[in-house]
């Protein structure tokens, strides 16, 4: 029963990605880009893109968006790198707030906000040498547009490409478009608008359900995975966190089940840190299922966001030394809060809500 | 049967797993203990069973870890409803490492003064040694069948025991038996039987008691 309910979620969440995509191409530019104002620099694309996920706690569903907005030709693809590059830092705000559950514990609360914010910080450390790279050299997206040409059909055309899951939602986006466009003959912007609230409330619902089907569907497994864990790390962790966050849908559920395994003393961060890789690289499975309902560019905006996490660990984790860097700041950081915890509130409200604010407000 | 052991041998497999390694301690457990009271009681000397004692002790040391390590991994992916199981499990687990660990204190008693055929408890304590044998064998069956009758049969026989070794430290204060060095010895003796029985009661009682009931027992 629930394989079936699976599959079924999944349609639902592609046919939300597609609806979100038609309702930006009703809507047209002037509308859309009315509505994505104010990141065109790529300090504000990151910040809103860290924003929005915080906002909605999931960067499965920001990524969908974007995969969706760039798809429909509404948001370009060299702005929309940088709001992935957001979408992962902005991921990481959740397990950090699952962390705060041990404040009252000293030493328990170091341990777990040590295990959580190291990924904070191998994001952070991930854009900022990925981000000016890009801006100057545009080489992730370029690198992203030659593997999404190289993945799709070159003999097909754009408008020949014969994509079964697209097909199979239009079933429902188009008749969905016909009925509020010319059957209750809705202008085409309160339409667009229509349709976009409903594809953003069916990727959440769709998204938060496969996630809760998948994790009872394989609770075993996590719970092996983690106990595999405990034990080893190195590449095979990266594994395990990158097939456990294919798996539930969802970065910020594999981190945070390791918090309480951080707090208990049981996991060293040495050991989870490599999991925390391996769900970044997982993560981006969501976005390129989001594109399989989209254009060429969704699946080129889905691929930078692979390129880019795939990108970061190849840099950060061969060479100890520099796989240390994170892990050891988290520690510095954790240490702090045992002086006095608002440092760690502080840190929360400071990275999530008010330097991207701030560097909305100032680069829009 | 408790609503939260059904639960967790349904829910998962994992569990089951945690539960075969405990049922692992218990086996070992008897292993030494059984052991250790042949070289309390003469019928083995302490260099021919120390080795296995100590190894075995340590093996146990680690199953126990190797659980509470896998229980916190449970309780953090299947949430607050397994939390109860797990606790029980942690409680009972740390029961299974004492019967080592008293198993070992026997051996320490049969390297200063073992009972030897000759003296007055010998047989005695060798009658608690065989039905202490007995209950520890039954234990894994009865915490594994959860079976409510079972787990109050075997309750009531490791109760009978426990006021056996009772009666006999009694008996050895009082000097209506056992010599002076024989005495001493044999008290030590009987209480450990007494404490490894009554580590075995709260095994079983896992079967029968609620969380917060563990380990307590009214007076008799």
């Amino acid at each position: 029963m629930k394989p079936l309910k699976l599959i079924i979620l999944l349609y639902v969440f592609l046919v939300a990605i597609g609806l979100m995509g038609t309702a930006f191409k009703t809507m047209g530019k002037a509308q859309s880009q009315g509505l994505l104002h104010g990141i065109e620099s790529p300090f504000a694309a990151l910040a809103v893109g860290i924003l929005a996920t915080v906002i909605v706690q999931s960067s499965s569903t920001t990524t969908s968006m974007v995969v969706a907005a760039v798809g429909a030709q509404q948001l370009p693809l060299e702005i929309a790198v940088f709001t992935i590059m957001g979408c992962n830092i902005g991921t990481t705000v959740t397990n950090t707030l699952v962390s705060l559950a041990h404040i009252r514990q000293a030493r328990e609360f170091e341990r777990a906000f040590a295990g959580a914010t190291m990924h904070d910080f191998f994001n952070v450390i991930a854009v900022a040498i990925f981000l000016p790279l890009e801006w100057t050299t545009g080489w992730l997206h370029e690198a992203a547009a030659w593997l999404s040409a190289h993945l799709r059909d070159p003999n097909a055309g754009e408008g020949h490409f014969a994509n079964p899951i697209k097909v199979a939602v239009d079933w429902v986006t188009k008749p969905v478009k016909e009925l509020l466009t010319h059957d209750l003959e809705l202008s085409k912007t309160l339409a667009g608008v229509i349709m976009l609230l409903i594809s953003l409330g069916l990727v959440s619902f769709a998204l938060v359900a496969i996630t809760r089907t998948m994790r009872s569907l394989i609770a075993n497994r996590i719970e092996q995975a983690l106990n595999r864990v405990l034990e080893r790390s190195g590449l095979l962790a990266i594994v395990i966190g990158a097939a456990l966050t294919v798996a539930v849908q969802s970065s910020s559920i594999t981190t945070s089940l390791m918090i309480p395994l951080f707090a208990a003393g049981i996991l060293k961060l040495e050991n989870g840190f490599p999991v925390t890789l391996g769900a970044n690289i997982g993560t981006t499975v969501t976005a390129i299922l989001a594109s399989l309902a989209s254009s060429a560019d969704g699946l080129t905006i889905a691929l930078v966001h692979l390129l880019f996490n795939l990108g970061a660990t190849a840099l950060v984790f061969p060479v100890p030394a520099i796989r240390h860097v994170p892990v050891r700041l988290a520690v510095g950081l954790a240490r702090l809060t045992l002086r006095s915890r608002l440092w760690a509130v502080g840190y929360v409200f400071g990275v999530f809500v008010a330097i991207p604010l701030g560097g909305w407000l100032l680069f829009r | 049967m408790f609503e939260w052991l059904k639960k967790l041998g349904d829910e998962s497999t994992e569990i089951r797993r945690i539960a075969s390694s405990f049922r692992d301690m218990l086996t070992r457990g008897r292993r030494i203990y059984e052991l250790a009271s042949d070289a309390a009681l003469g019928a083995a000397t302490p260099e021919a069973v120390r080795k296995e004692i100590f190894e075995t002790d340590v093996q146990i040391n680690r199953l126990e870890q190797a659980i509470r390590r896998e229980l916190v991994v449970h309780a953090s992916v299947h949430g607050s409803a397994v939390v109860p199981g797990c606790l029980v499990l942690m409680s009972i687990a740390k029961d299974a490492e004492r019967i080592g660990d008293y198993a070992k204190n026997i051996f320490d008693l049969s390297v200063r003064r073992p009972i030897l055929p000759g003296d007055t408890t010998h047989a005695e304590l060798l009658g608690l040694r065989a039905e202490l044998d007995a209950v520890l064998g039954e234990v894994p069956t009865v915490h594994q069948a959860a079976n409510r009758d079972s787990a109050k049969a075997l309750l009531r026989r490791a109760e009978a025991l426990e006021d056996r070794c009772d009666k006999l430290v009694d008996e050895l204060l009082d000097g209506t038996r056992g010599t002076p060095g024989e005495g001493v010895a044999a008290a030590l003796l009987a209480r450990y039987f007494k404490r490894t029985a009554a580590h075995a009661k709260n095994v079983v009682s896992s079967v029968v008691m609620p969380v917060d009931k563990l380990d307590f027992f009214d007076e008799r």
